[in-house]
């Protein structure tokens, strides 16, 4: 086993040592600074020199491609040197006055008058030993910890070399100084440095740091779960183009969880967290799948013959799963879409698919909304699907995509509490994706048109309840399964005990598998359901939530099953 | 403004007959006045009574970031009847210090059966409590001892200052010279400081009238265990009242207005110092120093004046229409009644006093500071302005930040150094 250590390249960076200047005269005119220096310490030169450190490995704890951990030996004896800058007061009388209280003191009349003395120190033939603990991880940046006290000797030459009774005072100050630097500061200093090094987050947090007041004031705060990923990254920590993004596809799952920002999945990971003990208590992340949501709504569709594909709870999965996948305007941006859609009277075209070619386009296209969405003025979108005229005419894309919301879906960020007043629900109607899916076939479309007339007013009624539903408050469970009574009654399913972070895939893959069965169920169902819509539009259109409730006295589903 | 307690303890030194001027700390006293003023931060509040002739109280209330303040409590066993303490009442020239007209030394009175004693204390009271305590004796005639105490319980400004610190000053004043001993138990600093008259002692031949006062001093401070050595020496040239009395000595005319003329030299840091000061009317008097040290070559100037008003209360003028009359007959009465018209003089409670001070140094920076009377309030207002940040003690100001603003150069990053109101009242 060996290791190569670089000494060079740390140094070969023309900006490593203005910033490692900035770093020291930061760190060093942090602390309060003893009252005899009158002055900002600044670091005027800073040269690691050229001769390494000599490093002797006693223990490697922990080694992989990202991350190291060992215990080294470190000996050095080279050549870099470290200048100094700053301002002393040479008169002892005013420096201990100035540290006393003013009322016991002898305040003298013009004994302490102050003295200051540019001071130059330049610190050489640094001779250091000692154990260093090197902890590297990738997504941690470096911690170096010296074990012990590591200086052994150094050459303090200043401004004041001629007298010999403050040079040794100034020996034995810097030497305390430094010796608190070694073990205390440096450590913190590496840290920064490899920090802004390694990890981009770091970077964008400190930017965000500085804008984060004004962001502030301008409005509630940023939803990271709303606007595309701020800082996508591939494997490699390189930050994406808009091309790159585009070019990758989720068909694999890797490439798609490098898109997602990490604090994205240090939510996620915090809610999957929250689910594993017996806590009640779940992190109520806006615009996430519970497990006890999606469970009820997933079996629905893997029945596939009852749920119609404007079921606004199933059309709610998806948009949120799209979500969770990291693209958070899916749901907005489908939502809006539908809307122009509906209006176009392609809502009740879907009763009329047949064909077989249905699930493979159904899971094709799910595959690809995600690319589609992602970019907005899309050209391989309608490449992909078949029939580019009826897609563009039904969706009108491109105005669709660049209109402004009517609505911002921007609830409070409230971590707790879900948004209850039904003025939220006043949002968009959520969001069925599967609208698109369907107007993109022309088939569907022109064969709909005929059919559209009979089921206008359903579709309208049912649009209204697409409303009414969705102005239920989305953060609490018992509406969910009221809404899903309300529509249809789902055949309890298998529990998927899969975490909502991977729904989207699980999800795909039941569907496709089960579409072609439940096809013919399905198709009966959409009519009859649809049949039963007409026959009671006040029911569905009128029915408030409270109403629901009321025939609906089921405790809501647990976490799992 | 001085603090109530300080007036008291000015009283204090007035009745034990003690002279202020005669000792070295007080060798600039006018300088420092007037340029070296300090100027209220944010808001305080003083209320203070003289509740009994030996005792009084103090609290104050100000906000420096929370809600601070302190009690003070003073009792001395000589009584301050004569001493005004009404806020309306005190006279402001005690209360706002300016050019301090040296007194011609006289010789220390003679022995009282009663050795007058006084204590006080206050208490800082936010969290990092802090008491601070004095007691002054006056042993004899010319000697006075001084014990003051402080002691906080906040974490000590350097690591070497310890929790509480005792200072004993011994005073030893006979007029032609006064000698000061200090000792400190922090750090074990031992100090002495003398004072020097030249001319006549006052002691032997009090007949002759002088005219001005010579005087020289020295300080030395040395610490045996952190090895601390401070000394400086200083003369100081001033006219005494009598050169500049109303009815002016001919034989020797000195001035035609009172001056001060200081000069202070620190050889350990080679710094020199040199001012003056001048009252140029009873209302009006100006001061400037010069200041360089012959090793880092800093120099200071800094330039000052102080302005009272005297805006009087309605002058009762019982003007019957006939004062040209008076005035014509007297033109032709003056041969025979020679009688001169008495100039109304209003009585002094009758002035409505208030004070500016201002004083800028050669960085620009500037200290306004307007004291005066408002109803029954002595009101305090200062204001700070400058590109570098002043030090509130004395002994650091300008030279200091002078010298970091030179090194620095960078651009100012706020004009405004500090507004505050300070408002007094004591019954």
């Amino acid at each position: 086993m060996a290791f190569n250590f670089n000494w060079s390249p740390l140094t070969a960076d023309a900006n490593f040592y203005t910033r490692a200047q900035d770093l020291l005269t930061a760190a060093l005119n942090k602390s309060p600074k003893p009252p005899i220096i009158v002055d900002d310490i600044i670091v005027t030169e800073l040269n690691l020199g050229s001769i390494p450190p000599e490093l002797e490995i006693l223990e490697v704890g922990d080694l992989a491609e990202d991350r190291f951990r060992g215990i080294f030996k470190m000996s050095y004896s080279g050549d870099a040197f470290l200048t100094l800058k700053t301002r002393v007061q040479a008169n002892p009388l005013n420096t201990y006055l100035l540290t006393r209280p003013s009322f016991a003191s002898p305040l003298p009349l013009a004994a302490a008058t102050p003295l200051t003395i540019p001071l130059q120190i330049t610190l050489s033939d640094f001779k250091l030993s000692g154990f260093v603990v090197l902890v590297f991880s990738k997504q941690k940046g470096i911690t170096v910890v010296f074990r012990n006290d590591p200086l052994e000797s150094l050459k303090v030459s200043s401004t004041f070399d001629s007298i010999p009774f403050v040079r040794d005072f100034l020996q034995k100050e810097i030497e305390a100084q430094l010796r608190i630097l070694f073990m205390d500061e440096l450590p913190a200093i590496i840290h920064r440095l490899s920090l802004r090094l390694w990890v981009p987050e770091y970077r964008d947090g400190e930017q965000l740091e500085t804008q984060d007041t004004a962001s502030r004031t301008e409005g509630p705060g940023q939803d990271p779960l709303a606007s595309p990923p701020q800082d996508p990254v591939d494997a490699l920590g390189n930050a994406l183009n808009e091309s790159d993004i585009a070019s990758l596809s989720l068909e694999s799952s890797v490439e798609t969880h490098s898109l997602f920002s990490q604090k994205n999945l240090l939510r996620l990971a915090a809610l999957t967290d929250s689910q594993r003990t017996l806590s009640l208590f779940t992190p109520s992340i806006r615009e996430v799948v519970y497990r006890a949501w999606t469970s009820p709504t997933d079996s629905g569709e893997a029945t596939a013959g009852v749920i119609s594909p404007a079921s606004p709870a199933l059309s709610r999965t998806h948009s949120q799963v799209g979500n969770i996948s990291s693209f958070p305007d899916t749901a907005s941006m489908v939502s809006s879409q539908t809307r122009s859609t509906t209006s176009t009277h392609s809502f009740s075209s879907y009763g009329l698919n047949t064909g077989s070619s249905r699930s493979k386009v159904h899971s094709r296209k799910r595959k690809k909304r995600v690319v589609d969405l992602r970019r907005p003025k899309t050209t391989d979108d309608a490449a992909s699907v078949s029939d580019e005229s009826a897609f563009t005419e039904s969706t009108s894309a491109p105005s669709v995509y660049s209109a402004p919301l009517p609505i911002v879906r921007e609830q409070p960020d409230d971590p707790v509490t879900p948004p209850l007043s039904p003025e939220t629900g006043l949002h968009l109607p959520p969001v069925p994706e599967r609208h698109r899916l369907s107007t993109s076939r022309p088939g569907i479309r022109r064969g709909a048109d005929a059919f559209v007339q009979s089921g206008e007013s359903s579709s309208s009624a049912r649009r209204r309840s697409d409303v009414d539903v969705d102005a239920t408050p989305r953060g609490t469970m018992r509406s969910h399964v009221a809404m899903t009574r309300c529509s249809e009654k789902p055949e309890p399913e298998a529990p998927q005990q899969l975490p909502s972070t991977i729904l989207p895939f699980a999800d795909e893959k039941a569907s496709s598998n089960l579409v072609d069965q439940a096809l013919v169920e399905r198709l009966a169902g959409e009519i009859a359901r649809r049949m039963r819509d007409e026959k009671m539009p006040g029911s569905s259109t009128c029915t408030p939530f409270w109403d629901r409730l009321n025939h609906d006295e089921a405790p809501p589903p647990a976490y799992g099953h | 403004m001085l603090d109530f307690m300080d007036y008291i303890q000015l009283a204090f030194a007035e009745g034990t007959q003690r002279n202020c001027d005669n000792s070295y700390s007080s060798l600039t006293a006018t300088t420092q006045n007037l340029l070296d003023f300090t100027t209220p931060e944010r808001v305080r509040i003083h209320l203070s009574s003289l509740s009994t002739p030996n005792f009084a109280t103090s609290y104050t209330l100000g906000t420096v970031g929370l809600i601070e303040g302190s009690i003070s409590y003073l009792y001395s066993n000589i009584s301050f009847d004569n001493t005004p303490s009404k806020s309306a009442l005190i006279p402001l020239r005690k209360l706002a210090p300016g050019y301090r007209q040296v007194q011609a030394p006289i010789a220390p009175p003679s022995s009282k059966g009663q050795k007058a004693t006084l204590l006080h204390a206050t208490l800082h009271l936010p969290p990092p409590t802090t008491l601070n305590a004095l007691f002054l004796r006056r042993i004899s005639p010319t000697m006075q001892l001084s014990l003051a105490v402080s002691s906080t319980r906040g974490p000590p400004l350097s690591k070497s200052a310890p929790q509480a610190t005792l200072l004993t000053q011994l005073t030893h004043d006979t007029g032609k010279y006064s000698n000061e001993y200090l000792f400190s138990t922090d750090n074990s600093l031992f100090g002495w400081r003398g004072l020097w008259n030249f001319g006549p002692d006052p002691r032997f031949n009090n007949n002759a009238q002088r005219l001005s006062l010579l005087s020289a001093g020295a300080e030395a401070y040395y610490s045996p265990v952190s090895s601390l050595i401070g000394m400086s020496t200083g003369l100081r040239f001033c006219t005494l009242p009598a050169a500049t009395s109303s009815t002016p000595n001919p034989n020797t005319p000195i001035s035609t207005f009172p001056y001060t003329l200081t000069l202070t030299l620190t050889p350990l840091t080679g710094s020199l110092s040199t001012s003056y000061s001048v009252r140029a009317s009873p209302n009006l008097s100006f001061s400037s120093r010069f200041g360089f040290n012959v090793y880092s070559w800093e120099s200071e100037m800094v330039a000052g004046f102080e302005l009272w008003r005297q805006s009087r209360k309605a002058a009762i003028v019982d003007n019957d229409g006939l004062e040209w009359a008076r005035n014509k007959a007297r033109i032709w009465d003056i041969p025979a009644s020679s009688q001169v018209p008495e100039p109304i003089t209003p009585s002094e409670e009758e002035t409505q006093e208030s004070v500016l001070k201002v004083r800028v140094d050669q960085s620009w920076n500037v200290r306004l500071l307007w004291e005066g009377r408002v109803k029954e309030l002595l009101v305090s207002a200062g204001v700070g302005l400058g590109p570098s940040s002043f030090s509130p003690s004395s002994y650091a100001n300008s030279q200091a930040t002078a010298g970091a603003q030179g090194s620095s150069g960078g651009p100012p990053t706020s004009y405004w150094r500090g507004v505050g109101v300070s408002v007094s009242y004591s019954s």
